[in-house]
């Protein structure tokens, strides 16, 4: 390894117009200075030229990247989404909410996905019908009525709900979700979405 | 040597060119004494994530990064592809080994005080490269599609929503949507694939050469004090990474081999009841988020995680403590023990508290017109899958898919995934009559007394559907072609499409 560094080692050099030796980085010099002078500009200009440019076609592509990001993040709407009907006023029971749900398609992206939603319907203590997501307002696990306690509760983090959609204890931030309803007759209905 | 470097490119011999990176990095390299088995496990990581990477670049041939056929893939990786289920084993528990290997190679760091002046770069790298793999995590368990994946992934862009201001943005944008979905697949895919590994071969890049200029701290010394390097690099230190290298990969391999890697149910957007878990590496962000309610979520989801990641961030500039030895900084010491066991109690918790496996559904096995995940076309485009019509045979395979005959029998040797102690279709119908069979799946008990077979009414089967399946089973018995008692068109909208969602569990 030493003996073959030994040998080669006095190398000879190449004699540049005035008798040094000219590394790389010289010739990248001598080229930019020749430059200068043919545009009769000043180095310094020529820097903060390439330098904008190059600041330019950067932020150029990181903002085509960015709307493009974003843009493509964005799903189609399809116009007003249509009310389906759920359940009919009588059918639901007192003490307990009724589980239902509705199948759509929609489009996500490029993709036609069919979507299955499940709701609770229930009454609040007024008698009035109130629709909830079965969405946790916590961090978004499926929640599921349980009979025994006579709540809602949320499997992730232990979010529990009463029958009314109030937080009655564990990490959810606020109530249920209601989703919004219209009675058409005695039916109660909600939007496709 | 002693030479000075004065020689133009291009008139180097070409074999010295490439002898003397191996003799500066490895041959004449000189690592200090006294140093063990905990200074290599840096290199153990980085063998590991080759395999990762070439196990990655091999399932990345037969995976389809969509949501009508993500899931398929994944089980064609399994179920048909030779040593498929062996490689997919690698590269899951290959994941964890990662995070295994790298939260020790940050602890070892820590409590040799590696970090310290003249290492604070190296250090900030290595704290930017463990958010890069758990980024891979992350992006990584949405691919198989299955419930597991869904659920925990919903969770994880729930969390990022859940911070003030950019939260929600940052979330729509990472996730490509308002809710996870197709466009969230792609993302993750190509993120897993494209983004991540570019970003990672850069720092890691910039990592090793770094810790190639700097070199491995001599143990126990003050800042500013001169740095011995006295032990070869090769061979001793290079066995001990060998021997971490290897080690990880055999029990990475021994892990695929005996467990193969898990897969549930496809993917259901309003699974009721299922109860999702992360991988473990993060059940304490999981259980964390337990601990913090109402409005201090916040605390859980945003503050306490990011101040870990700054705390780490910025550790070698607001540790100043010139001292190494252990003994001479318990501050840092005990601040560290801390944290590691509070996120061990907090795993160990999580792990006591298992969420649900839910098992995959039988395999389709008729032709795609038949198959329940196929994805119906919306408006704009015509009914596609309406234009073969299905045989007759076709259409009571699509009845025993519908009635989850096979999460006990077999058909042509598929099936059972259960485990249960049913006969295969092909055995049911042997010395039987139709009657008995129509009898046998009216009332299961009154013939065995002991069988878990649902009866008809319990699958809430019409009587039709019971006919054609006997009728079926007859004519697989016997081995005369299938003739149904109806046409069949009638009956295609009992079409199956409940399968993909666990509505009913």
């Amino acid at each position: 390894m030493e003996g073959a560094a030994a040998a080669v080692a006095p190398t000879v050099r190449r004699p540049s117009r005035r008798g040094a030796t000219i590394l790389g980085r010289d010739r990248c010099f001598l080229a930019f200075h020749r430059l200068a002078t043919m545009t009769c500009m000043q180095r310094r200009t020529i820097l903060k030229f390439l330098t904008g440019m190059g600041v330019l076609v950067a932020s150029g592509l990181a903002a085509l990247g960015a709307v493009f990001a974003i843009s493509s993040s964005r799903w189609r709407k399809t116009g007003e989404p249509p009310w389906v009907p759920l359940c009919s006023v009588e059918e639901i029971p007192d003490a307990e909410p009724l589980a239902r749900s509705f199948r759509f398609q929609r489009m996500e992206g490029w993709y036609w996905q069919e979507v299955e939603r499940l709701l609770y319907v229930t009454r609040l203590s007024t008698g009035e019908p109130v629709v909830f997501s079965r969405t946790c307002t916590h961090l978004g696990c499926p929640i599921t009525w349980k009979e025994i306690s006579g709540t809602y509760r949320c499997p992730c983090h232990n979010g529990v709900f009463s029958r009314e959609g109030e937080v009655l204890g564990g990490p959810p931030p606020r109530g249920l979700t209601r989703v919004p309803h219209r009675l058409s007759g005695t039916v109660v209905e909600v939007q496709q979405a | 040597m002693s030479e000075p470097k004065t020689r133009t490119h291009g008139q180097r011999p070409f074999r010295e060119a490439l002898a003397e990176p191996l003799r500066d990095w490895v041959v004449e390299k000189k690592v200090p004494a006294g140093i063990g088995f905990g200074r290599a496990l840096g290199t153990g990581l980085l063998l590991l994530l080759v395999v990762q990477a070439v196990t990655g670049m091999l399932l990345a041939l037969c995976y389809s990064p969509s949501p009508d056929h993500a899931y398929d893939s994944i089980r064609f990786i399994d179920e048909d592809v030779a040593g498929g289920r062996f490689l997919r084993g690698l590269h899951h528990h290959g994941a964890s080994a990662v995070i295994v290997l790298i939260v020790a190679h940050v602890a070892r760091v820590f409590f040799t005080a590696s970090y310290k002046h003249p290492r604070q770069a190296l250090w900030v790298s290595g704290v930017f490269l463990l958010l890069l793999i758990l980024g891979f995590g992350f992006t990584g368990y949405l691919l198989p599609w299955d419930q597991k994946a869904f659920w925990a992934t919903s969770v994880g862009f729930n969390i990022a929503e859940s911070a003030p201001l950019l939260g929600k943005p940052i979330a729509d944008l990472l996730r490509g949507g308002p809710e996870v979905g197709a466009t969230t697949l792609t993302r993750m895919y190509a993120i897993h694939v494209l983004f991540l590994p570019a970003a990672l071969a850069a720092l890691a890049a910039l990592h090793l050469f770094l810790v190639h200029r700097l070199g491995i701290t001599s143990p126990g010394i003050r800042v500013g004090e001169p740095e011995t390097k006295s032990e070869p690099f090769f061979p001793d230190h290079v066995f001990r990474e060998v021997v971490v290298g290897c080690a990880a990969i055999l029990v990475v391999a021994a892990l695929s081999w005996s467990l193969g890697p898990p897969l549930e149910a496809p993917a259901a957007r309003d699974a009721a009841g299922y109860d999702p878990r992360p991988d473990w590496y993060f059940l304490w962000l999981f259980q964390l988020l337990k601990v913090f309610e109402g409005r201090w979520m916040f605390v859980g989801t945003v503050l306490l995680p990011s101040a870990l990641v700054l705390g780490l961030l910025l550790l070698p500039f607001y540790d100043r403590n010139p001292e190494r030895r252990p003994g001479a900084r318990p501050i840092a010491l005990g601040a560290g023990c801390a944290v590691l066991i509070g996120l061990s109690i907090l795993t160990k918790v999580g792990l006591d508290n298992p969420g649900s496996k839910t098992r995959p559904p039988p395999r389709v096995l008729s032709p795609p017109q038949a198959s329940p995940r196929l994805s119906e076309p919306g408006e704009q485009s015509p009914q596609a899958s309406s234009s073969a019509p299905l045989s007759a045979a076709q259409y009571v395979e699509t009845l025993i898919q519908k009635y989850e005959c096979l999460a006990c029998h077999t058909l042509r040797g598929e099936g059972n995934d259960t485990g249960a102690d049913a006969p295969p279709f092909e055995e049911v119908a042997k010395d039987r009559t139709a009657e008995w069979l129509v009898a046998l799946l009216h009332d299961p008990k009154s013939q065995y007394p002991d069988t878990e077979m649902p009866s008809s009414a319990d699958l809430e089967m019409t009587d039709q559907d019971l006919e054609d399946i006997v009728a079926f089973l007859i004519a697989l018995q016997s081995g005369r072609p299938l003739e149904l008692s109806h046409p069949i068109d009638e009956a295609e909208e009992g079409e199956p499409s409940r399968s993909n969602s666990s509505e009913d569990r």
